[in-house]
């Protein structure tokens, strides 16, 4: 559930364990996470079998980096960070950019009002470029700090706060758009 | 123009403050109060961020499965440790590096990236060097703080000269500048060993409490062992020093730090605490007097990034501060071989014959050389005088010995820390991982007991071997013994007027009996044994270990024995402690505490942790 504030830590000693390549603690931490890190993915990817893979490709990457998990970052954030960065591995992968919006198209089911509202909104978050995509979700989707996510980035804060409103105002013209709607904004 | 300005500062400020990440609010509600359009605009912003919180969250797929399977196949976990050799581990730390580059910069939390090991080819490269060293000597500089109150530092040099497979030899000079009058022991160790002889000179003392003002006159006491077995466990060997193939190359319990230099070499800096790094620091007190640490001590440790010595190393208070002991390659070199003198040694006054006497390979070899010795080598073979028959493997640092011996039936299954494992071949073998209590003597070892054969009905043979690879391995080498391991597993048997008795692991236990709700990570329930004595007082032991460990400093076990309501003492260095309601003593020494509750003895005992996660332990009984 996307919910307001930080998302929940994992308890330390489960963590601990991980990281000392303990497979059944990292399994809970793969069973607690694997939801978060799937609609991360798929709202980076917007395609199932990419998350799918996006999200395998994340935990194998952060069991094999977890010894080097410090717990100064919150553990969300580290295990988003990777995520993000094998989203964006796979992107360059498989070069699929430009064709995200059509297979989107096609994919989902003509479905009731409310739920095209939710895909009227995915599809506009979709038509976003990847750099303002990657905070608003973070943000507005798990409910990131502006400090996490710049983390998660390897960007200012300064940065995230500018790019998070770019893309809330891309998002507001899109959407009334959408909507039949005419803003005077330019 | 300028208001134009004034609008898109505010805008972005009313973005963040949606999210709690404003800088002013009072100049943006001024500005606001005066402009409809970033009025207008805000509660957009605010719709749009409504909108997207309140997004469905559609289905979920389950993808543990894969993931774990991915992670079991890449012999990622913990639980696979493969057969290795140099070009795996090449390609290993090649992927390791693109991973690496992959993951990128973004990882705000590394000192250095990327391009540097993980744990895991830490690990792999420790075991690899472990496998090609052939020689080695170095130098070191000591500074230990604490040793005793009148004498605040001390300050050694040591020299370490090793020659595979087991050629080893170390030199402590005491350089202290000792205070006042009194003639302080110096603390000079001179250790060799051989492949045949083995001899250590100490210092003999009092214990450094005693100290100064000991009567015991200044003397050096001198012993050594002939006709030594090779790979005999009893003598010291203390070879982590060289490459740590125990403290580091047989666990994961580590933290890669960054990387830095030491003798001008790149090197990688790890921590771990002193329960696992025990075998490196022990290296250079393999005699004399020293210092202690507990279990929790934080080590650090920097290993040379191309041969893995460890190159500088300190161990500090759990919570940090200065370091109590500091230890620093001066020198090292990689020589293509050392002079035969180096390890030569004349026996001491006090000599111990161990009996083994060197015999070919296809003499003693032919029904008990198992056939896949992991990649090592023939090494010496011999029998002993007690008629038991030995066969030993190297290669580099790592080896392997096997030995058959008789065995009397009563002795079986009295060790409460052994784990029967099933081998490849269908046979059973009793598996003890490397443990501190073998402090010199850093083994893990498998017991493999033959059909008993017609012949001799109370008394049949035992084999046992012992090495330093790493479990997987000593089972596969188990695995191809020529005899197949039978059971021996009692569920009841006497002793000395004691019954004893296994209880299975899904019985009920005893209504006296507790169990603890919550366990460190990875320690399950191995054992519960009953004991009886002739007037009838129950003792219930409960053992918990870490299945499938390559190294475990030790185990948990919780004692319970109804109808008990005095606490004998148990050691000179009890402190009281609250617990579950009632005082009981903690024992630092054995890690144990100890109470009794409402006429029930407990004990938890758990020699490799901290006071507090003992008791912890004994909070969660139930």
């Amino acid at each position: 559930m996307p919910t307001e504030g930080a998302m929940e830590e994992p308890d330390p000693q489960v963590v601990g364990a991980a990281r000392r390549g303990d497979i059944h603690a990292f399994e809970i931490l793969v069973r607690r996470y694997q939801g978060d890190v799937w609609r991360l993915a798929l709202h980076l990817m917007h395609d199932d079998s990419l998350a799918d893979d996006v999200t395998q490709e994340a935990f194998v990457r952060a069991f094999r980096f977890l010894p080097r998990y410090r717990g100064d970052a919150k553990f969300s954030t580290w295990l988003f960070t990777i995520a993000r960065n094998c989203a964006n591995d796979e992107l360059r992968r498989s070069g699929r950019r430009r064709n995200l919006r059509v297979r989107l198209d096609q994919e989902r089911p003509r479905t009731p009002a409310d739920e095209s509202v939710a895909l009227e909104v995915r599809e506009a978050v979709t038509a976003l470029p990847m750099d303002l995509r990657e905070p608003v979700v973070l943000i507005d989707m798990f409910g990131a700090s502006y400090a996490e996510v710049a983390r998660i980035l390897g960007t200012p804060v300064g940065t995230v706060k500018s790019r998070v409103h770019r893309a809330r105002a891309t998002l507001a013209r899109s959407l009334l758009t959408q909507r039949g709607e005419r803003t005077g904004e330019g | 123009m300028r208001v134009r300005e004034r609008c898109d500062e505010v805008r972005q400020e009313l973005s963040a403050r949606l999210d709690g990440e404003a800088h002013d609010a009072r100049a943006l509600d001024e500005h606001l109060a005066e402009c409809e359009a970033c009025r207008t605009y805000g509660s957009e912003l605010a719709n749009v961020r409504r909108t997207l919180r309140a997004q469905p969250v559609g289905r979920v797929p389950d993808l543990s499965d894969s993931i774990l399977e991915r992670i079991r196949e890449e012999g990622l976990g913990r639980r696979r440790r493969d057969e290795w050799n140099t070009r795996l581990r090449i390609g290993a730390v090649a992927a390791a590096v693109v991973a690496l580059a992959l993951l990128g910069t973004s990882l705000p939390w590394v000192d250095n990236p990327p391009q540097r090991a993980a744990a895991s080819e830490i690990t792999q490269e420790v075991q690899g060097a472990a496998r090609t060293l052939t020689s080695y000597r170095a130098s070191f500089s000591i500074t230990e703080r604490g040793w005793n109150d009148a004498v605040p530092v001390r300050r050694f040099t040591a020299e370490i000269a090793y020659q595979a497979p087991e050629s080893f030899r170390l030199l402590v000079r005491d350089r202290t500048a000792y205070p006042g009058s009194y003639e302080w022991p110096r603390n000079n160790v001179d250790l060799t060993a051989g492949a045949r002889r083995w001899r250590i000179e100490e210092p003999m003392t009092c214990p450094t409490q005693a100290l100064p003002g000991c009567p015991l006159p200044q003397a050096t006491s001198a012993r050594s062992i002939v006709r030594r077995q090779p790979f005999d466990g009893i003598t010291a060997l203390p070879t982590d020093i060289v490459v740590p193939l125990e403290s580091i190359g047989g666990s994961s319990e580590f933290t890669v730090l960054g990387s830095s230099t030491a003798l001008g070499r790149p090197v990688e800096h790890l921590r771990t605490s002193y329960r696992y790094a025990a075998p490196l620091v022990a290296a250079l007190q393999a005699g004399g007097s020293w210092r202690r640490f507990g279990p929790s001590a934080r080590v650090d440790l920097w290993l040379d990034a191309v041969t893995t010595f460890p190159l500088r190393f300190t161990v500090r208070p759990a919570t940090g501060g200065t370091p109590l002991l500091s230890v620093a390659a001066t020198s090292f070199s990689q020589p293509s071989s050392l002079p035969r003198s180096t390890f030569r040694t004349q026996p001491a006054s006090v000599t111990v014959d161990r009996g083994f006497s060197a015999r070919r390979f296809s003499v003693v070899g032919p029904q008990l050389a198992p056939k896949y010795t992991a990649g090592l080598e023939p090494y010496r073979a011999g029998v002993t005088d007690e008629g038991g028959r030995l066969l030993s493997y190297a290669h580099g640092m790592t080896w392997l010995r096997v030995i058959e011996e008789p065995y009397e039936a009563s002795q079986v299954g009295l060790d409460l820390t052994v784990e029967e494992v099933r081998l490849e071949d269908g046979g059973t073998a009793y598996y003890a991982p490397a443990t501190l209590a073998l402090q010199q003597s850093l083994r893990r070892r498998v017991d493999v007991y033959a059909p008993s054969s017609s012949s001799s009905s109370s008394s049949s043979s035992k084999v046992r071997i012992e090495t330093n690879l790493p479990r997987s391995e000593l089972l596969k080498v188990a695995a191809s013994l020529p005899i197949e391991g039978r059971r021996v597993s009692q569920r009841q048997y006497r002793s000395d007027g004691l019954t004893f008795r296994r209880l299975a692991p899904s019985s009920s236990l005893p209504s006296f009996a507790r169990s603890p709700v919550s366990l460190p990570p990875g320690y399950e329930p191995t054992e519960a044994l009953l004991t009886t004595t002739p007037t009838g007082t129950r003792t219930l032991t409960l053992a918990y270990r870490r299945p499938e460990a390559d190294f475990d400093p030790a185990g948990i076990r919780i004692t319970q024995s109804p109808r008990t309501d005095i606490l004998p003492p148990s050691s000179e260095n009890m402190e009281p402690v609250a617990l579950r309601g009632t005082t009981a003593r903690w024992s630092r020494e054995r890690s144990e505490v100890e109470w009794i509750e409402r006429g029930v003895y407990r004990a938890v005992a758990a020699p490799s942790f901290s006071r507090a996660a003992v008791m912890r332990i004994a909070q969660g009984l139930r």
